[in-house]
């Protein structure tokens, strides 16, 4: 840099402005030292140096955005977590409370429409529960005839959806020896979570009416028991196919007056 | 730049920009409206400018805004100096600083932008011009040209010292 009468002003404002190299600015100064004259031009230069002035924006308020408060909105979370979490507790409890119980609840066996009809086409000793179908109303299971020999009872109770059993038979001849083999066949008195339509048990034999022939009964008797067992195992078949179906399908749990349902 | 950061430059910059919109435009009103529309920018912005660039984004707008003022009021006043609100709003005495300020509004709009932004705000150069959209030696000319218009004010007979 080359500092010459010719550019000292140039380099006078360029001082000023602060756009000189320390190098620079020490080579001018040592020139203003050599030429006082220019002393008394920078320090006119530096008389229109503005100097620092404080103005205030009194509105600045109005510039100003409103910042989200945080921590509210995590506490409101932090509440419905544990709302969410305890409700799910409560009804997972008593899902599985009902599954262990086998309360599961679905359509009456039976559906009676009038006090004249109830139950006019089943065979004899069987007893059948009835929900009325306009209130839902589950009646005591209705038995056409007394209990006979052997007889098997489909009933539906109030926290199961059927009973299927083999009531206990009296000790008549030999005939007891059925309800003995029955015992053997599951289910007997068991309660079973299923659904079993009425037609499905029309069919059981029953004979109340004793044959004096010995061989006649032992016919008779084999007869009957063979039967018996074909139809209990028909019966446990649809029974366990009904349990199986039912145990995918939708519950209902009622507690007080509100109802939930739990989807498959 | 959240909101937070936003804030932060209303907080860090608001008086500054207003200062220097006010001293442009001679007008306490105009400088509201333009450091209040410089804000208003950058909060529309804020999600392309980073923090630290908001300062030369904001006096960049605010640049803008008091040349469109000047623009207009060119063409809808004819009449006096528009640096007589300033003027009246300044003490009025003798001191430096007053005959500064006034030698300070003889000055065209571009010129007293650029000192301005050289004095009060203590850009370079560089920065002015990329501020401006002026290269860096239309700058110096600019400044260098404004000075000697400032010196010669302030050496006058009337305000020799």
């Amino acid at each position: 840099m080359d500092i010459n009468k010719g550019n000292i002003e140039e380099y006078l404002l360029l001082l000023l402005d602060g756009e000189l190299s320390k190098t620079d600015e020490e080579k001018v100064m040592a020139f203003i030292e050599s030429s006082p004259e220019y002393k008394t031009l920078l320090d006119e230069y530096l008389l229109t140096k503005l100097e620092p002035e404080t103005v205030v924006f009194e509105d600045k308020a109005i510039l100003l955005k409103e910042e989200a408060v945080v921590l509210l909105f995590k506490k409101k979370q932090h509440y419905t977590a544990w709302a969410a979490a305890i409700a799910v507790i409560i009804v997972a409890g008593i899902f599985f409370q009902m599954m262990h119980k086998k309360t599961i609840v679905t359509e009456p066996l039976v559906t009676y429409h009038s006090s004249e009809d109830i139950v006019t086409d089943t065979t004899s000793g069987q007893s059948l529960a009835i929900q009325k179908n306009d209130t839902k109303e589950i009646l005591k299971p209705v038995t056409r005839h007394p209990v006979s020999k052997k007889n098997i009872t489909v009933a539906k109770n109030i926290s199961t959806i059927a009973v299927v059993s083999v009531p206990k038979v009296q000790p008549l001849n030999s005939l007891h020896v059925a309800g003995l083999k029955m015992m053997d066949v599951k289910p007997y008195g068991k309660i079973i979570a299923a659904e079993i339509p009425v037609e499905n048990i029309d069919n059981i034999p029953v004979n109340n009416t004793l044959v004096s022939n010995n061989d006649d009964l032992e016919s008779e008797k084999s007869t009957l028991f063979n039967n018996l067992i074909a139809q209990v195992e028909t019966l446990k078949d649809k029974v366990a196919e009904k349990t199986k179906s039912l145990r995918i399908s939708a519950v209902s749990i009622q507690l007080g007056n509100k109802e939930f349902t739990i989807g498959k | 730049m959240t909101t937070s950061e936003y804030n932060h430059c209303v907080h860090e910059w608001a008086d500054s920009l207003y200062r220097f919109a006010f001293k442009s435009t001679g007008c306490s009103e105009n400088g509201k409206d333009v450091a209040q529309h410089a804000f208003s920018v950058l909060w529309e912005k804020r999600l392309e400018v980073l923090p630290d660039k908001a300062k030369s984004f904001l006096f960049t707008v605010a640049y803008r805004k008091c040349m469109d003022y000047h623009r207009l009021k060119k063409r809808t006043i004819v009449t006096n100096d528009i640096h007589e609100n300033f003027l009246s709003e300044q003490p009025k005495n003798n001191d430096l600083k007053y005959i500064l300020q006034t030698a300070l509004g003889k000055l065209d709009e571009q010129s007293r932008n650029l000192i301005l932004l050289k004095d009060y705000e203590g850009y370079s150069y560089e920065e002015i011009a990329k501020l401006t959209n002026l290269n860096e030696t239309q700058v110096k000319v600019y400044l260098h040209r404004a000075r000697k218009v400032l010196k010669n004010y302030l050496v006058h007979k009337d305000f020799i010292l």
